[in-house]
Parts: structure tokens; C-alpha cells; sequence
């Protein structure tokens, strides 16, 4: 049980923090216990307008469904602030990359119901680069992390894990072995135990990348999907699934991913960060089902 | 070449459309800043400088234009085969066009010419580009030797992929677990894709610098692939897939993924029989 209570108590950051813990949180963050990794993977066709650009009223909707989904608690805002507390100190980790960012709409959705849950507006902080100069990131108690799905011409997949990569003062220590350690990011100590929330973003996610930008329209897809959960190996791990098998449905056979995105897998055996094996993941799929390629 | 020289390559306008700022070069300490996360792939095969230009035109869409300097035609190749999908030679020595995208290579050059969003004018306007460049490089490159191996017989053509660097043991599938061939920049190796309308196997060449370094690889490569090398280099992977091996001289090949043992023999006996 990786992502357990125990794995938690485990944790440095944890162990000297347990009891402010077992006080503020309830034990559905820690997968309640059942060994499995809860992954909401929630679609609906309203989140794009005919340009292709997010929705927010829709994407709002999603993620409300998506975190009461998660949580387990019915009403939104309760279920934001079983896992957010007005005195948190919240780092939005977002990601910037030009062909593909996190979409506005939804930064400003996850500040607005950070501020729901009571967190003072100076105390939110949404960004990908320059977190490491950032007041808020580096005060930061807890952290959501968002970003979009997309291929990655050396680490196989720019993922969950993968986004945490900001917080080193050095990044390209982390490439060797096409980036197979990324897992180790997240035992530093400015993140180790504070992300509350991960939200793999699959509105037109990037199934296959190609010459030095690694973009081309011809390789993005309306999938209009959120994938959401507290795990984010799970979370990757799922992601990656849904874009191996659009390969396949594109190229007309199996196409792994190239390089094979290995961080995920070790991710779980070598760092103890989460599931990857789909066995391990309690996948609740919510909204549209059509082309869900899984 | 210095950068002055790949400034020679670039033509001041084509269709229109215009340099725009300033030229800007990255060298293999800055290509981060320039395509975050895609650097490792150029340093991989060997690269020494890249220059990138803004081309602009009133009302359009802007042009980017990069040309990278990656030393040697092999390395240019390798790159350049590294995200091939079909077979192309519009430009260059081998050409891919994309939505709003031009790619190719040429000598020792890759180039890359991509619209910041699709019109028709700057559709000609990056063919205009691609054919200016093309002109202005005067040389063609050699196609490394190891490439020239592979048997014809069922080869799925645009999947021909080179490489020198480790990492791409892995190309189409997490074989690997270490560089138990020893690639390195020395080796110059190959995958290629075989395909009937029933089976399919991929082959992968390695050419060595001489046999002792073969021999290495090769004996590094059976002691991690075959549990009982005695019983013969052949062997079912937990899929059924069959995978086969066998070194002559400097050059290592092996069948991965083969619907049986008979494919398997064919493709390496045609390699041995050119």
C-alpha cells in the first residue's frame, strides 16, 4: 500500500507533522486504507468551444464533480476544504509550456476555490517557472499540481511527476537515463508531502511529438477530459495508457511511447511515490464515454 | 561552420514574408533555454550550434526557421530519422511535411521551418524557405554505412531509425535495462521494422569500431537476453514473440518481436547474404 496512511506516517515531512495531520485531514486522502489509487477521469464535450478553446463554466462543473467524486463528500466546497485549510500556504504548480499550457481557465478555477476553502489570497501563488523565487512556493504547506498531457521526446511522457521538475536548482541532473529518476523530485524537501491535489489536464493532449518543438497540430486530439486523484503515478499512469492506445488508433498499430516513459513505473518500485499498476487504480469514470480509449 | 555561416543559409525573405529580430544562437549550454525539454534529443546525436530566425509580414502569422549544425551528416540523418513517419524527399535529402511544418536534412544540417498558425500565404511562404535553404546548402551528406546493411526484403522504409547514443536501444519498445551493447558514439547502429500483412519483427544493426568491441557487446548482450546461449541464440519472449542474435566480425544484429522462428532466420540470413 504505497500512497497509505503508513506511507505517509513514513514520510520525514510527515512524521513531524503527524499529529497536525491526523487532526486536519481525513484519512479519504490517504486512499482510505484500500491499497488502491482513486483516479476520476471525467470527460464531457462542452469543455471545448468550436475553437478548441476551454470552456470555463464547463471545466468549472467538471472539476466540482471530479473533487466531490474524489473525496467522497458531496457538497464542493466541503470536499475543497477536506483537503485545504484556511491557514495553508498553496502553490498552484502549473506549466507553461507554449504549445500546450495549463488553461487559464482552469488556474483561475482551482485559486477560486482555494480562496473558497479560506486561504488568503496572498497566500496563493500560480506558477510553473520561477517557483523557486516565489514567496508563496517557498512558504508553501500544500500544493495542487496541474498540468497538461503531452509526449515528451525524452522522457516519453511530460507528466504529473515530471512537473515537479521546477523545484531543483538543477534540472538536467534529473535527464539521465531519459529522465527515470523524476520520482526523486518530489523527496525534496519543498514538496515531499504537500501536494493535496493532482490534475492531469487532457483537453487536447499530445499523442506524438515531432522535430526540435515536439508540437504539431496534426498530433493533438479532443479528448475533453480531466484526470484528477491524490496519486499522481495513478494519475500518470492512466494518462499514459489513454495515449498509448490513441497511438495505436492513429498509426494503425501498436506504437509505444518513444522513449518509454519509465519515470512512472519507477515512480512506484523505486520511490514508493504511488501506483502505476492499472490493477492498483480504482478508476471512476465520470461524464462522456464515447472514444474513451481505455 | 560558425554561426556567421549559418546566417548564410537563410535567405533575407521568401514570399513576402521578412527576418524579423535579431538572430538567435544556442550552442549545447543554452538549448535548454531555447526548447526546454527537447534538448537532450540534438545533444544525443551530436550537435554543435543552432540558429533560429523569425520571419514576419504584416497581417500573417510568424515563420520560425531553425537550422541545426549537428556536425556530421550521420548525426543530421539520425535526427532527422528519429521522427519520420512516412517517406518523403521534397526537400533536402529527406523531407516531412506537416500541418503548418516543414522538416528536413541536407550534409550535416537539420532544418525546421514551422508557422505560428496555418494560412495558405504562409503555407507557400515556409515551402518558399524550405526550397531557399535547400538551395543554399551546397553538399549532400553520406548515409552511414550500417544503414546500407539492412535486407530490403518486407522493410517498412520510413521506420529505418539510426542512432549512436544508448538511450535508443529503446526506440520502439523498453528493451533494455542498461547499455548491455556498449553503444556508443564509436557504434553506428540501426532499427528497422519488417512487416507482412501477418507478421512483423523489428531488426536492429550495430556496427562496431572493430570485432574485440563486437565481441563485448555481443557476449554482454546474449549473457542478458538468453538464459541458455549454449542451446543456440534464439529464444520466446513472455508475449511468444521470438527473439534472435548473432555477431559476424564487427556487426551484431538482432531480430526482436518475431512471430517465429523462421522470420526470425529469413531476416538475419538476408542481412549476412548481401
Amino acid at each position: 500500500m504505497k500512497y497509505s496512511r503508513r506511507y505517509w506516517l513514513k514520510s520525514s515531512l510527515v512524521a513531524s507533522l503527524a499529529g497536525f495531520l491526523f487532526l486536519k485531514f481525513p484519512l479519504i486522502l490517504f486512499g482510505k486504507g484500500t491499497g488502491k489509487s482513486k483516479v476520476i477521469l471525467i470527460r464531457d464535450t462542452a469543455a471545448l468551444d468550436q475553437n478548441g478553446k476551454p470552456v470555463r463554466k464547463t471545466i468549472s462543473d467538471m472539476m466540482d464533480k471530479a473533487i466531490t467524486a474524489l473525496t467522497g463528500i458531496d457538497n464542493p466546497r466541503d470536499a475543497w476544504k477536506s483537503i485545504i485549510k484556511p491557514d495553508d500556504i498553496v502553490g498552484i504548480k502549473s506549466n507553461e509550456w507554449s504549445h500546450l499550457p495549463t488553461p487559464e481557465a482552469l488556474e483561475d478555477i482551482l485559486k477560486e476555490r482555494v480562496l473558497d476553502a479560506g486561504v488568503r489570497e496572498q497566500n496563493i501563488s500560480v506558477r510553473d517557472r520561477g517557483i523557486r523565487k516565489d514567496p508563496v512556493f517557498q512558504k508553501s504547506t500544500a500544493l495542487i499540481n496541474v498540468r497538461p498531457l503531452r509526449t515528451h521526446n525524452w522522457s516519453g511522457a511530460g507528466t504529473l511527476i515530471k512537473n515537479y521538475i521546477m523545484f531543483t536548482r538543477r534540472p538536467w541532473t534529473y535527464h539521465h537515463d531519459t529522465c527515470a529518476d523524476l520520482g526523486k523530485l518530489w523527496k525534496l524537501p519543498e514538496v515531499e508531502a504537500k501536494t493535496r491535489l493532482n490534475i492531469l489536464v487532457m483537453l487536447t493532449p499530445l499523442f506524438h511529438g515531432t522535430g526540435p518543438h515536439h508540437f504539431n497540430k496534426e498530433y493533438i486530439w479532443n479528448y475533453y477530459g480531466l484526470l484528477v486523484g491524490f496519486d499522481p503515478v495513478a494519475i500518470d499512469s492512466v494518462g499514459v495508457r489513454i495515449l498509448e492506445n490513441k497511438r495505436e488508433e492513429y498509426f494503425g498499430e501498436k506504437r509505444p511511447l518513444n522513449p518509454p516513459a519509465k519515470h512512472i513505473l519507477l515512480a512506484d518500485t523505486r520511490y514508493n511515490l504511488g501506483n502505476a499498476d492499472p490493477e492498483k487504480i480504482d478508476l471512476v469514470k465520470i461524464g462522456w464515454k464515447e472514444e474513451i480509449l481505455l | 561552420m560558425n554561426s556567421k555561416s549559418l546566417t548564410g543559409l537563410l535567405p533575407y525573405e521568401c514570399s513576402g514574408w521578412k527576418a524579423g529580430s535579431m538572430d538567435k544562437f544556442y550552442d549545447n549550454e543554452t538549448l535548454y533555454n531555447y526548447i526546454d525539454g527537447g534538448a537532450e534529443l540534438y545533444i544525443s546525436y551530436g550537435f554543435s550550434e543552432v540558429i533560429s530566425r523569425k520571419y514576419i509580414k504584416a497581417g500573417q502569422p510568424e515563420i520560425r526557421v531553425d537550422i541545426f549544425d549537428m556536425i556530421k551528416s550521420r548525426n543530421a540523418y539520425g535526427v532527422y530519422t528519429h521522427s519520420r513517419e512516412r517517406i518523403e524527399h521534397n526537400y533536402g535529402q529527406g523531407s516531412q511535411t506537416l500541418i503548418e511544418a516543414v522538416l528536413f536534412w541536407k550534409d550535416r544540417y537539420y532544418i525546421s521551418i514551422l508557422c505560428q498558425t496555418g494560412t495558405t500565404d504562409c503555407d507557400e511562404a515556409i515551402h518558399c524557405l524550405a526550397k531557399a535553404i535547400d538551395a543554399a546548402i551546397p553538399n549532400e551528406g553520406r548515409i552511414p554505412g550500417v544503414v546500407k546493411l539492412l535486407p530490403e526484403f518486407k522493410l517498412v522504409a520510413e521506420s529505418v531509425t539510426y542512432f549512436h547514443h544508448p538511450v535508443w536501444l529503446n526506440y520502439f519498445a523498453w528493451l533494455f535495462e542498461d547499455n548491455y551493447l556498449n553503444i556508443t558514439k564509436e557504434t553506428s547502429a540501426v532499427w528497422a521494422k519488417y512487416q507482412t500483412t501477418k507478421k512483423r519483427a523489428m531488426l536492429l544493426l550495430v556496427q562496431y569500431p572493430d570485432e574485440h568491441t563486437a565481441r563485448l557487446g555481443n557476449d554482454s548482450f546474449t549473457k542478458y537476453f538468453f538464459s541458455n546461449p549454449e542451446n543456440g541464440l534464439i529464444t520466446k519472449d513472455k508475449s511468444g514473440r521470438w527473439l534472435s542474435s548473432r555477431l559476424e566480425g564487427k556487426l551484431f544484429a538482432a531480430v526482436f518481436d518475431a512471430p517465429d522462428k523462421d522470420f526470425t532466420k529469413t531476416l538475419l540470413d538476408k542481412i549476412h547474404n548481401k
